[in-house]
């Protein structure tokens, strides 16, 4: 049998590898969305009870990095993301920089207090910015993501449409997508179709 | 200029337009209503009635419009049922009456006024019930005739929606002057305001209006500029063309905006559900007609309407007008038509002598006014021509010698003002009748909202200004505990009398009655007769009266009709109204569209479509897909010239032969952790985990608590305290649904850590004889002999530098190798592994051939074999059911279905005729007999053509079919035949396992 | 579209839950006293009453976490929303536990026991 193979430049492929940049102007010559797709090295589940005074001195020595002390919040010191997703579940992402260390030594470290679970493929990250964008995810999440309750530092795990996502606000006021890899098809598909008359700018990275 | 435009009135419209009623080519100007251009052209008739198709002219000016519903636009963006009150005029509107063949003139339904004493309210329980099959005839009929609009021929709607959440402080819901007082009142405090105004300007009422003025300056400028305040404001969203149609839990509002109008929108129509703090309710007042002989004849309008028409748009339905009131508004008519050159015949009022500075200004001017009077018919054809009045005396007779013609073609009628409390009542409120004012106002209040100004039932211009701005501080204060500076209006409006008077005191006589097309429900044809004829009947409620008669169940919703049919009711059973009581308001206040409610969940954003990451293969590949759930996943890969059949039997085949490759990744795979995660298990699966070690992987069924089969999975040990169960791709989200309920609800004192893992990881399952060979080539570095990785472990390892976890477990019943890598190399992988199987013919193979490849080994499929009434011992599996385990969940419930005899019982079928594929779902029968009523044993599950077997299999569930293996059984099909087979045990291939056990 | 407080994520709308039925609905110990009838009660019969009633959800679009609640199934009022394992607080929550025919579940009995004990000492 003869089989077709597709040229692959390396050996880890994302969900949206083959995608190409996108730009679609509103009929004003705007642009109101930014998305950008991001590339994360790591994301760890931790579940543990982080209120506990001992867990939240020994992380924050270890990951030199404030502890989310309730849901909802989440902390950043720019090459880790500590986000509170429920009252005893921790997301830990480590963005795709050459000088972390590598997951297992993070593993390592963490295992002594929590469980800790690999789902660093199991999640897609988008990055979304743009003066129309709360505009923009209104129009299918029903969580009020205004600037003045929806703060730098808040993550909040909700619907977007019909998928599950979790947003975080970032210190720039962008806010950063995360959902299940296989939902990221419809996930973007859903915000070029909500953002198309204010335009949006699609950059694969 | 047309015809009933009235002289030198100012118009501030943009350009003359044109457009087309019923094929005719009309003018009018751009913005205004299709209603308005319609009367100013003359046209009265503009529709003909539901059920008796009497000629029926436009009557209102609002939402409250129960006649001139109108179909607008063509093709696929055809729309039935618009009033034309709603219609805005653009260029080229193409508008059709409805309702009438061949023409709205001469429409030959209107035949049916001829019958109307036969069909009476609630004729059809009476009628058309013989002969018993004639129904189908009638029926065909009756589909005719009934209805009004008709809906596109092209059933796809080409219009976009969207859905938006917002969430306020303050949502008032009404435009109109206390609307407007309230926001801006409240526009200071910096709170997040929304107003909705189902009219394409704020202002209401005061757009109507010539004769209030607000701090010196005309109400419609003053409602202008203040409109162009807010708007300025951040903190203030406007929405107009909105109707707000939905009051629904916890102060949660719909809205459906009209996007029309916005300039290069691709929406049609965005629905808003807005969460609110605090409601406002300022939705006003809505005018009721007064119920007389005749009162449904082109001509009759309503007197607000009248002189809205006439403030507004500058077009008066006639030259010769009659105005018959009950209380003071209506003079305010008399002044308007006087100044716009229209002769007042006279003025019918059906109080006695009533004096106020209005009446007196009327007075002055020299209009006969005929106090004590009423109008006892209206006469004309298809439109008012003449009308009788008549005195009455005190107690309510008419006085048949003093009846008077006079000749009139407008008649502008004033019953009172009904409080507009539909959302109020939505929301849970509750009202009060008010006897002064002969109203419903709102006295309860259940949700976070405040009524103000007309739906409150305050009738006066200045109290309304005041309770609107007092009520809004109050909300300040409440919400954010500041005090707002005073608001300034100074309001000079008309002063009147409020008196009223009950428009259903003559019900006794009897003559008015005479040709009884006295009507209440416009829209629904309901008359006087039909609801005397209700009460008589002994339907004395008022929800039954609504809907024997289905007063108040037209699009309109009674907003002109409830309270009328609610006093006829009352006189005829001596009843005080707050006795009889109100119908409940239900949602939507206007029509809202289905399309709206769909929102952007269409089409390819219905739902979402789940791809694995080797997708881009398979595509590549041109491989047919099925969908699992919302997944999709390859079905088979037809090569050449290949169909189904050839393609997955050449696909079964050589999996056996030399070696498959699947997959699996849509597989659900649960990560459990924690010092009590085999206790766990053990509550979750039947068997027993107490004893498997690290590196051991274990088959397990769970069951529900009624004791059926729910999943099925291999789970493996990876460590000590750490488990990986997988499920079923259908049962993956309720799988782990099901374990975090367990965990945290019934053992929340359990350590144990639930987390679902599925698209961390790709899975590719490697099946066939040459398996080993093929994963040892691709460079994997584990030792892949049997005694180092027998069957049922699992190994950690590399192929080719990628991290892999491999599972050797089968569900082929073939050597196998289950291959998990992290998805991100899972596409590279597959493609690896191909590259070298390639000369050991490996074959990708797709869920169809999984399907045939498992049911030869007489695996089941949870969802296929089971239905969730199936239990493990049904199956013949009662190896996986520990004797040991205390407890499990559904251990309780198998020990009462293990005692039920004759349960169905998995069990093979042969066909008699080898190449006979029994249909999945045929029912099974003992005897075949001639006719009915035969015994069905049971049915099919899963059936095939299996190409290793040389024949077609099939597995059954059968009752008692363990003790019926050898017997023949039947299956009928659909086209009549009958499919003979023997029972069998279900397995069809290699029944020992050794190739499973591969050496 | 209730409004539901979710105990650790604050107000949401109900499309982010799943409704799980009656709470306090406790799984009976498998042993020889337990009958058929008990279990079947257990299974398949539900309270369903007109007014007060505690039922559990689940933030399955959030944190899912199980949580109970008590609403008024006639207004939709809810009146309070707390933790599994513990007990209503409120005049409205502890009406409509004390009408519940059922008993209460195991954690909860430990909890009950415990606040006994702690009363005694």
């Amino acid at each position: 049998m003869v089989y077709e193979f597709l040229t692959l430049k390396q050996k880890e492929n994302d969900s949206l590898f083959m995608y190409k940049n996108e730009k679609v102007f509103s009929s004003s010559k705007k642009v109101g969305l930014k998305i950008t797709n991001i590339n994360v090295k790591n994301i760890l589940n931790l579940r543990v009870n982080y209120r506990s005074f001992s867990f939240q001195n020994y992380l924050k020595k270890v990951l030199k990095l404030e502890i989310p002390k309730n849901v909802g919040i989440f902390k950043n010191n720019g090459k880790l993301s500590l986000l509170a997703i429920g009252p005893s579940e921790l997301l830990l992402i480590i963005a795709d920089d050459k000088n972390i260390f590598s997951k297992s030594n993070y593993e390592k470290l963490l295992n002594n207090f929590s469980n800790v679970t690999d789902v660093t493929d199991h999640y897609h990250s988008l990055n979304l910015s743009g003066d129309k964008l709360r505009w923009v995810l209104s129009k299918g999440c029903s969580v009020d993501l205004n600037k003045s309750v929806f703060r730098p530092g808040s993550c909040v795990q909700t619907l977007l449409g019909n998928s599950n996502v979790i947003f975080t606000c970032n210190s720039d006021n962008s806010i950063t997508l995360v959902c299940v890899s296989s939902y990221i098809e419809y996930v973007l598909r859903w915000l070029k179709d909500a953002a198309n008359q204010e335009g949006y700018f699609f950059l694969t990275n | 200029m047309e015809k009933n435009r009235i002289k030198n009135f100012s118009i501030d419209f943009r350009k003359k337009v044109f457009f087309y009623f019923d094929n005719k080519k009309l003018y009018g100007f751009e913005g205004e209503t299709l209603a308005s251009a319609l009367i100013a052209n003359n046209i009265k008739l503009v529709g003909r009635s539901f059920k008796y198709h009497r000629p029926r002219g436009i009557i209102a000016i609002g939402s409250e419009e129960p006649n001139a519903l109108v179909t607008i636009n063509k093709g696929d963006k055809t729309e039935p049922n618009i009033q034309a009150t709603k219609v805005h005029l653009y260029q080229g509107l193409i508008a059709k009456s409805q309702n009438c063949w061949p023409n709205l003139k001469y429409d030959f339904g209107s035949i049916l006024s001829f019958f109307s004493k036969l069909i009476p309210a609630g004729f059809y329980y009476k009628t058309f019930m013989w002969p018993p099959n004639g129904w189908k005839t009638y029926e065909h009929f009756i589909r005719k005739m009934a209805g009004l609009g008709k809906a596109a021929e092209i059933h796809k709607d080409p219009n976009r929606y969207e859905h938006v959440h917002s969430h306020v402080d303050v949502l008032i819901v009404g435009g109109g002057i206390s609307g407007l007082v309230s926001c801006l009142t409240l526009a200071n405090s910096n709170l997040n305001i929304m107003i909705a105004d189902e009219n394409e300007e704020l202002g209401g009422n005061l757009n109507y209006e010539n004769d209030v003025f607000i701090n010196s300056v005309a109400a419609k400028k003053w409602a202008k500029q203040t409109t162009k305040k807010l708007e300025n404001l951040e903190n203030v969203k406007i929405l107009t063309h909105s109707n707000v149609f939905g009051y629904h839990d916890h102060n949660f509002i719909t809205i459906s905006e009209n996007c029309e109008h916005e300039v290069s929108n691709k929406i049609t129509q965005r629905l808003w559900k807005v969460r609110a703090k605090r409601v406002v309710l300022a939705q006003g007042l809505i005018e009721r007609p007064i119920v007389f002989s005749g009162n449904d004849l082109p001509g009759v309008m309503l007197s607000s309407a009248v002189r809205g028409y006439a403030n507004k748009y500058g077009v008066v339905l006639g030259k010769k007008a009659i105005i018959f009131t009950n209380n003071d508004d209506a003079y305010r008519t008399a002044l308007v038509l006087y100044k716009a050159g229209i002769k007042i015949q006279c003025i019918v009022d059906l109080r006695e002598q009533v004096s106020s500075k209005l009446l007196s200004k009327v007075q002055n001017i020299g209009i006969e006014i005929f106090f004590g009077h009423t109008l006892s018919k209206v006469i004309g054809r298809y439109c008012v021509k003449k009308v009788e009045v008549s005195k009455l005396s005190k107690e309510g007779k008419i006085n048949s010698n003093s009846k008077k013609i006079i000749n009139a073609d407008l008649v502008a009628v004033s019953g009172g003002w009904t409080p507009s409390v539909n959302l109020f009542s939505q929301s849970g409120g509750k009202l009060k009748w008010d006897s002064q004012s002969l109203n419903f106002k709102p006295s309860f209040h259940f949700q976070n909202e405040v009524t103000i100004g007309g739906c409150n039932g305050t009738f006066d211009y200045e109290k309304t200004v005041l309770e609107s701005i007092d009520k809004t501080k109050v909300i300040v204060k409440d919400l954010i505990n500041k005090n707002l500076r005073e608001t300034n209006l100074k309001i000079d409006s008309p002063k009147f009398n409020k008196s009223l008077r009950s428009t259903w005191f003559f019900n006794s006589s009897k003559d008015i009655f005479k040709n009884d097309k006295a009507f209440v429900d416009f829209q629904n044809d309901v008359t006087v007769s039909d609801v005397l004829l209700a009460s008589n009947e002994g339907y004395n409620s008022v929800e039954h009266l609504k809907r024997y008669t289905t007063l108040g169940m037209g699009t309109d919703q009674g907003k002109t009709s409830n309270i009328n049919g609610l006093e006829i009711l009352s006189v005829k059973l001596n009843k005080a109204i707050p006795e009889i009581g109100t119908t409940t308001f239900r949602m939507p206040y206007s029509p809202v569209r289905l399309g709206l409610i769909g929102g952007r969940d269409i089409s390819d954003l219905f739902d979402p479509i789940r791809l694995t990451k080797i997708d881009p293969w398979h595509r590549l590949n041109k491989a047919k897909y099925e969908n699992v759930g919302q997944w999709m996943r390859a079905w088979y890969y037809p090569q050449d010239n290949e169909n189904m059949q050839t393609a997955v039997n050449r696909e079964v085949l050589n999996t056996r032969l030399n070696a498959g490759i699947l997959d699996a990744s849509t597989l659900g795979k649960i990560d459990i952790k924690g010092k009590d995660s085999r206790k766990f298990l053990n509550m979750i699966y039947t068997n027993d985990w107490s004893l498997i070690k690290p590196g051991q992987c274990k088959y397990g069924i769970m069951l529900n608590e009624d004791g059926m089969v729910m999943d099925d999975g291999v789970t493996t040990c990876i460590e000590n305290n750490h488990f990986h169960m997988t499920t079923t791709t259908g049962g993956s989200a309720s799988v782990l649904s099901w374990l975090e309920e367990w965990s945290q609800t019934e053992w929340p004192h359990l350590d144990v850590n639930i987390t679902s893992v599925t698209e961390n990881w790709s899975v590719l399952s490697l099946s066939g004889p040459k398996a080993r060979e093929i994963l040892s080539q691709s460079g994997c570095d584990i030792d892949l002999s049997n005694k180092n990785f027998p069957f049922m472990t699992f190994k950690n390892g590399k192929i080719g530098g990628i991290p892999v976890r491999i599972f050797r477990i089968s569900f082929t019943g073939e050597l196998s190798y289950e291959i998990n890598t992290p998805s991100r190399y899972g596409l590279y992988l597959w493609q690896k592994i191909l590259k070298s199987g390639g000369k050991f013919n490996l074959m990708p193979y797709g869920t169809e051939a999984m399907h045939v490849l498992r049911a030869e080994k007489g695996f089941i499929i949870v969802g296929q074999e089971t239905d969730g009434s199936v239990s493990p011992l049904d199956l013949g599996m009662d190896w996986i059911i520990s004797k040991n385990k205390k407890d499990f969940i559904g251990k309780r419930s198998l020990k009462i279905s293990s005692t039920i005899k004759n349960r169905k019982e998995l069990v093979g079928i042969l066909t008699d005729n080898s190449e006979q594929i029994i249909p999945e779902g045929a029912h099974s029968i003992e005897d075949v007999k001639s006719s009915p009523p035969v015994e069905m044993l049971g049915h099919v599950t899963s059936s095939y053509y299996s190409p290793n077997c040389n024949r077609s299999i099939a597995l059954a569930l059968i009752k008692g079919g363990r003790s019926k293996i050898g017997q023949k059984v039947f299956f009928p099909t659909l086209d009549g035949d009958i499919i003979t087979g023997k029972l069998v045990k279900p397995n069809f291939f290699d029944p020992n396992g050794d190739r499973l056990n591969g050496i | 579209m209730l409004n539901i407080e979710c105990p650790y994520c604050g107000f949401r709308d109900e499309i982010e839950f799943s409704c799980g039925g009656e709470a306090h609905i406790s799984r009976p110990e498998l042993n020889d006293k337990l009958s058929d009838k008990e279990w079947s009660e257990y299974l398949y019969s539900s309270y369903n009453p007109k007014g007060l009633f505690i039922e559990r959800w689940v933030h399955s679009a959030g944190c899912r976490q199980w949580f109970n609640m008590v609403r008024n199934t006639v207004t939709n009022e809810i009146y309070e929303v707390y933790k599994i394992g513990s007990l209503p607080k409120t005049k409205e929550g502890l009406l409509a536990f004390k009408n519940n025919w059922r008993r209460k579940t195991k954690s909860e009995l430990i909890d009950l026991k415990k606040k006994k004990n702690n009363g005694k000492k």
